[in-house]
């Protein structure tokens, strides 16, 4: 590459938007770019994980596993989506899977990179982080709304869950998971 | 209770997010942040509210509680010493998510959006600190709600349980309104 077009990968990866041009250097040169085909699984729950994924073009879905061979989807991914940013943070398995749907380019920010940035404080890592926080604190409020909502409406969950009953009765030895 | 700095850096010394941070950093530290004392019982802050600080727990034990209406609120936890509460609001500017009160005498630092913002701004290592610490706990929480939210899911028969234990603390409270409705009323005839 030579000359960078810096007003293209802004608006191509809106995260950088809170970094000075020398800091997104510092990210690009960290990362890699990539054509994925559609149905090519980025992230795949229970492995561990290698970094953030950012979509540039294309769209993803993010699904969790439930009991007994469930899927639930969790959410439709679109340009500057970003994805496995997690696992820039800490060493936990992946705790989604994310496959893309269409013809895709992807960002990928290397973890063992990331991490080597972050400890020696620079503030491109620590900016990055800070433009990814509000997107976790997101997707703990969609989570615990979720959880919330099973306890404002007892009676509908009630009978959601005497469904759920009926399908693990009928697929599985005990009807709830085991507790870890 | 006012703690002269020295019992403060004696203070902040047990907390382990502290630790790993320089002498000057501790005293840029102090400098910014605000230490308040509650009594139990006292709320720090409540689901809803529009406040932005941070707290960080020095001594004592917090209570955390999720709304569910006026009469019933669900106890989601306990945090002790060196935790954090409001990483969220401070991060994403929103109102509460929880409400926490004291459930022993509790002492906190209170960092405000504002003191966070210039501190990171200007680089500090500290904030940095902060930040990471946000973020590890962020992400532990959400792995944390994503296995309750699987177990929900995933364990039928004991959500059951728990719904049908909350629909009858919902008829007892809604009972009881009714009672002291019909007591008032019965006092009005009086009158």
């Amino acid at each position: 590459m030579g000359q960078r077009d810096y007003s293209k990968l802004y608006s191509a990866v809106p995260i950088f938007k809170a970094l000075a041009r020398e800091e997104v250097d510092e990210i690009v040169s960290i990362s890699k770019m990539f054509k994925a085909r559609s149905g090519h699984v980025l992230l795949e729950e229970g492995k561990s994980g290698h970094g953030a994924y950012i979509i540039v073009q294309g769209e993803a879905s993010i699904h969790i596993r439930l009991y007994q061979g469930d899927d639930t989807h969790i959410a439709t991914l679109g340009k500057g989506d970003v994805v496995g940013e997690m696992s820039l943070i800490d060493d936990a398995p992946v705790s989604a899977t994310v496959t893309t749907t269409t013809q895709c380019i992807v960002l990928h920010i290397q973890k063992d990179k990331f991490d080597e940035l972050r400890s020696a404080f620079r503030p491109a890592a620590y900016k990055l982080l800070r433009a990814m926080s509000p997107m976790l604190c997101e997707r703990l409020r969609a989570i615990n709304e979720r959880i919330g909502s099973v306890f404002k409406e007892p009676e509908r969950h009630m009978k959601l869950m005497e469904k759920r009953y009926q399908h693990l009765s009928s697929h599985a030895g005990a009807v709830d998971a085991p507790t870890e | 209770m006012e703690l002269s700095s020295e019992q403060l850096l004696q203070v902040i010394n047990t907390v382990p997010i502290f630790q790993g941070l320089s002498d000057r950093e501790k005293n840029t530290l102090l400098a910014i942040v605000r230490t308040q004392e509650y009594l139990p019982t006292e709320e720090l802050c409540r689901e809803g509210d529009r406040g932005f600080s941070l707290f960080i727990i020095c001594q004592g034990t917090v209570s955390i509680y999720k709304e569910i209406n006026e009469d019933v609120r669900e106890l989601l936890g306990e945090s002790g010493v060196g935790s954090m509460i409001g990483q969220v609001s401070l991060i994403d500017g929103k109102p509460r998510s929880a409400t926490v009160t004291a459930k022993t005498r509790v002492m906190t630092l209170e960092c405000t959006r504002d003191d966070f913002e210039r501190l990171f701004n200007a680089g500090s290592p500290f904030a940095f600190k902060i930040l990471d610490q946000i973020s590890i706990h962020l992400v532990a929480r959400i792995r944390n709600a994503n296995k309750q939210l699987y177990s929900l899911y995933s364990r039928p028969t004991e959500t059951l349980m728990k719904l049908h234990a909350l629909c009858m603390n919902i008829q007892r409270s809604i009972s009881d309104t009714y009672d002291s409705i019909e007591i008032s009323d019965l006092t009005k005839d009086d009158e």
